[in-house]
């Protein structure tokens, strides 16, 4: 029987909307759990904290109350190290990947700053295997940011994940730039590297077709609740 | 007697020199859009679609080599001054661009965003400039415009910022839209919004280039497609004929990769655009793919239909 591998209880977010204004409780005590190789689908309509949560869950922003664990262990409150373990094992791909690449530095260096961030060595060989799986050629990592589509973005992003060996995964949006090909050419690795990997992931989208082809299980995020889709899957 | 269309685009090309290598980005792109007409480019993701977005308003950097001219008007875009091109951008074609997070000022609350172009190009008169701006957030989903207004892009999501900067464009009442992924990241009201929003554009006269990765949305828009792969067109015609009979393999494949047909996936990647092969760029995914493949073909026209493959010949 599969563990829970990702925690969030009673979670509970407010953005204040300028300094004298009112705020805007955005997530409201939401919980859910995510077993280990599972792909969790989230979705909700725009603005209503999908990122947000994406963001707390990989542990970049902290939240007003409640707790996330990952493997049974609070992430904000371990030592450092362990912390550091953790940031590794749960990635995230942003909604704009393009702007997680330096603008003046090549997209090369930014595979061997994430390596050195965790003392990895890599060779070219690797590199090319790491390319080849996401659909790009080597020659890429010699352009800068700018030289390159959202598409390709996306794919380097995705492949500079890879490289950490995450167990869980926050797609937020992962295919929303890329066209139908690319998109399906994305999803069956996703599916792919679930099998070969065994990496799970929490899947946030838009696209209800997108979220049947690759969830085990769908909640749903409205009014800064969390809900469950009991009919997934049944349809 | 016929009107001249409100841009022609002939033979344009854009090649990027970046570290020895020639990056063949856009390849002889040729395109004519009509007034009141949308235009849809599609294809996959690196192609060239959004170059040619940019290519036409001149905003490729300075390492880009742009040949073929862009007509708009009657006046080559190429040959205007700074000053004069700065008249028509915004004010004449209004771009939506791909990334809401970098085209909006920070700084800016989204009203602001909105008010200073108006200003600078003085479209509406001052006493009717607010109600403009509020007409034109609700037209594109903002239930609130008032509480939308008064934000900053940092309080928004991705699909907020995407609606906020179609606002900027179409508050300007252009004449050509360049409309560049106007949906991406958006939900299915959301998308719909926007829908609406460019149809009535469209239902004022005013023409639309379409750069999209959502083939629905090229066929509820659109009159006229383009199907881009590796740079160059390899398919145009009427969006109806191209979507219910597709002709070239590679917009067979595309199509077949939609949600209602299973995903399924064009085997093989794109090629390398610093390393192009000689005659049709999708043989190498391509299952009926043959020795003549590697001569080079120009767009064949087959009953009112553009397309460049050697099983039409």
């Amino acid at each position: 029987m599969s563990s829970v591998l990702l925690e969030a209880r009673d979670i509970q977010k407010t953005y204040r909307k300028g300094l004298f204004e009112t705020t805007h409780k955005i997530l409201d005590l939401c919980s859910f759990t995510l077993q280990e190789g599972e792909t969790l689908g989230l979705c909700g309509p725009s603005g209503c904290g999908k990122s947000t949560l994406a963001r707390l869950l990989a542990g970049l922003e902290h939240p007003d109350s409640g707790q996330i664990l990952f493997h049974g262990k609070n992430i904000f409150t371990e030592d450092n190290l362990t912390k550091k373990k953790i940031r590794q094992k749960i990635q995230i791909l942003f909604q704009d990947p393009q702007g997680t690449f330096n603008p003046v530095k090549k997209i090369g260096t930014s595979f061997d700053r994430v390596a050195s961030l965790y003392n990895m060595q890599l060779a070219g060989s690797d590199m090319t295997t790491l390319l080849t799986t996401v659909g790009l050629h080597p020659e890429i990592l010699n352009r800068y940011p700018h030289e390159i589509s959202g598409g390709q973005a996306q794919r380097l992003a995705f492949a500079r994940i890879l490289l950490l060996k995450p167990e869980l995964l926050i797609l937020d949006e992962p295919t929303s730039g890329l066209d139908i090909s690319v998109q399906a050419q994305i999803l069956h690795l996703l599916k792919d590297l679930k099998k070969k990997e065994k990496i799970s992931y929490l899947f946030i989208s838009h696209d209800r077709e997108v979220l049947s082809f690759m969830s085990d299980r769908l909640i749903f995020l409205k009014d800064g609740h969390i809900f469950q889709d009991e009919q997934f899957g049944n349809k | 007697m016929k009107k001249n269309p409100l841009l022609q685009v002939s033979d344009l090309s854009v090649t990027f020199q970046t570290n020895g290598d020639t990056i063949r980005a856009v390849t002889g792109f040729s395109c004519q859009l009509d007034y009141g007409i949308c235009t849809a480019i599609i294809g996959e993701s690196g192609c060239g679609k959004s170059v040619i977005a940019h290519a036409i308003l001149r905003l490729l950097p300075e390492t880009a080599l742009v040949t073929g001219s862009v007509q708009f008007k009657g006046k080559d875009l190429y040959s205007l001054s700074l000053e004069e091109l700065n008249a028509i951008r915004g004010r004449q074609i209004g771009i939506i661009f791909q990334s809401p997070d970098r085209a909006l000022n920070p700084t800016y609350r989204i009203y602001r965003q909105i008010d200073v172009p108006l200003r600078n190009h003085q479209v509406v008169p001052e006493k009717k400039r607010k109600d403009h701006i509020l007409t034109t957030l609700r037209n594109v989903g903002f239930s609130h415009p008032n509480e939308a207004a008064r934000l900053f892009p940092c309080h928004c999501s991705g699909g907020m910022n995407q609606r906020a900067v179609t606002a900027v464009v179409l508050s300007l009442l252009p004449d050509l839209i360049i409309a560049d992924e106007p949906t991406k990241g958006l939900d299915s009201l959301r998308v719909s919004d926007v829908k609406s929003s460019l149809l009535k554009v469209k239902d004022e006269g005013r023409t639309l280039l379409l750069v999209t990765h959502d083939i629905c949305l090229a066929q509820d828009l659109s009159e006229e497609l383009l199907v881009m792969y590796a740079g160059e067109i390899v398919e145009s015609g009427k969006t109806q004929d191209i979507l219910q009979s597709p002709m070239h393999p590679y917009t067979r494949g595309l199509l077949k990769s939609l949600p209602e047909n299973g995903f399924i996936r064009i085997p093989g990647s794109a090629p390398s655009y610093a390393n192009m092969p000689s005659g049709c760029r999708f043989q190498d995914r391509c299952a009926y793919a043959s020795e003549r493949c590697n001569n080079n073909l120009e767009l064949l026209n087959k009953n009112g239909r553009m397309v460049r493959c050697h099983l039409f010949c």
